[in-house]
């Protein structure tokens, strides 16, 4: 079961502090962790600095070992990423990049397994009918698709999604993040995932990291986590949590409470 | 795992590999029909010629040397073959080189030319022509194209040593490489414009692209250049696929694309120099060879990469062939063939292009 463990985390990008002493309660395998908050609170460089290896001060561990002292292939195995930005359209199919990333990271994964693997995961995203047309002639919300399966290709311990349902429609959302759920709950792994929906985060996550000008804001379960104090703090609105009729929670943003930060 | 839900599973999988299975298949036979190609280019220009040669008498040449008189001898053995043998390795090495270009630095206007290698390397010619005017036959057969290649081979260590510093992107290997083509261009102005006319002629005359001048030993080396580098190309074919899905995703599942560009940035400017040293500048085929592959294979590199060296290959031989025929008892330097072509053929592949948006 992989175990995630950030401490006084800070990162410096061209003499800039994106992120200052953030330190995460320890994420556990079969979790997923809603990593939310205003833009450019430093979600997408959290995620990199997990994912990258970008320079950082503090302590990342995963099960206990420092990741600073994982070799790059082992560290990009155990880690993936999925991008903000999704593929670009060139005339390679799903299928082909798929296969060229198992083989191109060096995936020990026979040619049968992989081909189980990608079949699985182009049915359960609905790519199966495009697995072979041209990622240019797919939308953007396909190629978004095409982007998750890339992340989990490897089988990852740790994946980390940054903003996966931004091109998506409603459908796919929930799809994408039933997917990346059932792949944390069946294979005990960590799934870190950037969100901006909060009714998302809400409905997928078991924690919820919120971030504000690269500091740790409030951490913990959603519920408790996701106050009306807060939401006004961190994002100048005015929202509340009500129950919908099935009683789950739903954020309702009623105005802009303060000028946004300059 | 339930046994119907499997079962759908393996026939969701075995359908996809069919599928692929099928579509592989027809690359792998157009990559062959390309290498045909190649070969019937190359079989087209060792017929050419003022001498008036059939194609039974250079075929029949070829296979029993023995029965042929001296002069024919000559003309087959020591014009013919190393003049078509030399446009089909350097049709190869410039394709190559242009479809790693592209791909790498996701520019579909990257050729092997943009580290500013061509530039460099006439530099260094018009710098030994000038320098040692007075060298000549086989001073001058060693020594100009080892200026030509140690010119090109500085010229490319200086652009990806500086890019290296910032960063090595795309846009900065590109941006370093227009800016060496103008310091090199500026630099061979200044050469000419000490240098007398007779001088002033060579270096014209060096820098079109002519594959008469090359003999065996040029194409010896040409061609050993190509057979080493090429298995290292195609070693990288899963990591250069892998990049056609965006820098962005590549470094995300963790290769990386600063260490793969590096690397084949090397090999693109070994290639290029060793041809251009040997034959001058020879401009499109490393543009076009590669565009005319991907548009016929797509651009999985397992097929890609050798279709690319054959369209070269091809490219090259047939501009050759008509270098040979086009103005009847005279061969034009190769140079002037390809950039005749080449552009309304760029402009047409341009426009189809237009409607497969590939490059981002």
């Amino acid at each position: 079961m992989a175990v995630m463990q950030v401490s006084d985390l800070g990162v410096r990008l061209s003499g800039r502090e994106i992120l200052k002493g953030v330190t995460l309660p320890t994420l556990q395998g079969g979790q997923v962790v809603g990593l939310v908050g205003p833009n450019a609170s430093g979600k997408s460089t959290l995620l990199r600095t997990l994912a990258l290896g970008r320079a950082f001060s503090g302590e990342i561990a995963l099960d206990g070992a420092p990741v600073l002292s994982l070799s790059r292939r082992d560290r990009a195995q155990r880690l993936s990423l999925m991008p903000q930005t999704p593929p670009i359209g060139s005339t390679l199919t799903p299928f082909e990049l798929l296969r060229s990333y198992a083989r191109a990271t060096r995936l020990s994964v026979s040619d049968r397994d992989l081909g189980q693997r990608m079949a699985g995961l182009l049915g359960q995203l609905g790519l199966l009918p495009d697995a072979h047309r041209r990622l240019n002639e797919l939308s953007g919300g396909k190629r978004q698709l095409v982007g998750l399966c890339l992340a989990m290709i490897g089988e990852p311990e740790y994946l980390l999604l940054d903003e996966p349902t931004s091109a998506l429609d409603l459908r796919w959302q929930l799809t994408a993040l039933s997917v990346a759920r059932d792949f944390a709950r069946d294979r005990g792994a960590v799934c870190i995932a950037a969100l901006h929906d909060i009714n998302l985060a809400l409905r997928f996550c078991d924690v919820l990291v919120v971030l504000d000008q690269g500091r740790l804001a409030a951490a913990g379960a959603p519920e408790e986590v996701m106050t009306a104090e807060l939401l006004a703090r961190v994002y100048g609105v005015s929202a509340r949590l009500e129950r919908c009729s099935q009683g789950a929670p739903v954020l309702i943003a009623d105005a802009v409470a303060q000028p946004a930060p300059v | 795992m339930s046994k119907a839900l499997h079962e759908g599973q393996e026939a969701a999988t075995s359908g996809l590999f069919d599928q692929y299975r099928r579509i592989a298949l027809r690359r792998a036979v157009t990559v062959a029909a390309l290498l045909l190609l190649a070969g019937l280019a190359f079989l087209l220009d060792i017929t050419a010629g003022p001498a008036g040669l059939g194609f039974g008498d250079v075929i029949s040449g070829i296979l029993d040397p023995a029965s042929l008189d001296r002069r024919t001898h000559v003309i087959i053995w020591d014009v013919r073959l190393p003049d078509a043998l030399i446009a089909l390795v350097v049709g190869a090495a410039l394709s190559l080189a242009g479809v790693e270009t592209q791909t790498t630095l996701n520019n579909p206007l990257a050729s092997p030319f943009t580290l500013g290698i061509s530039a460099a390397a006439t530099l260094g010619a018009a710098f030994f022509i000038v320098v040692a005017p007075a060298v000549g036959g086989f001073g001058q057969t060693l020594l100009l194209p080892a200026f030509a290649f140690s010119f090109a081979m500085i010229a490319a260590a200086a652009i990806l040593g500086f890019s290296g510093l910032h960063g090595g992107s795309s846009t900065t290997i590109v941006l370093y490489g227009i800016a060496l083509v103008f310091l090199c261009e500026a630099m061979t102005a200044a050469l000419q414009y000490v240098a007398s006319a007779e001088v002033i002629q060579q270096i014209v005359f060096w820098n079109m692209g002519n594959l008469t001048r090359a003999g065996w030993p040029e194409v010896a080396v040409v061609a050993s250049v190509l057979a080493v580098i090429l298995p290292f190309s195609l070693r990288d074919v899963w990591r250069l696929t892998a990049l056609r899905g965006g820098e962005d995703q590549a470094r995300s599942a963790g290769l990386s694309v600063t260490r793969i560009r590096i690397i084949v940035m090397i090999r693109v400017a070994i290639l290029s120099a060793v041809a251009v040293c040997f034959v001058g500048t020879i401009g499109f085929v490393g543009l076009v060879g590669p565009h005319i592959a991907r548009m016929l294979l797509g651009e999985d590199h397992r097929f890609l990469v050798p279709g690319a060296c054959c369209t070269g290959a091809a490219l090259l031989s047939l501009a050759s062939w008509l270098s040979k025929v086009i103005v009847p008892g005279a061969i034009v330097p190769v140079y002037i063939i390809t950039a005749i072509i080449g552009v309304p053929v760029f402009l047409v592949l341009i426009s189809w292009r237009r409607k497969e948006t590939s490059w981002q």
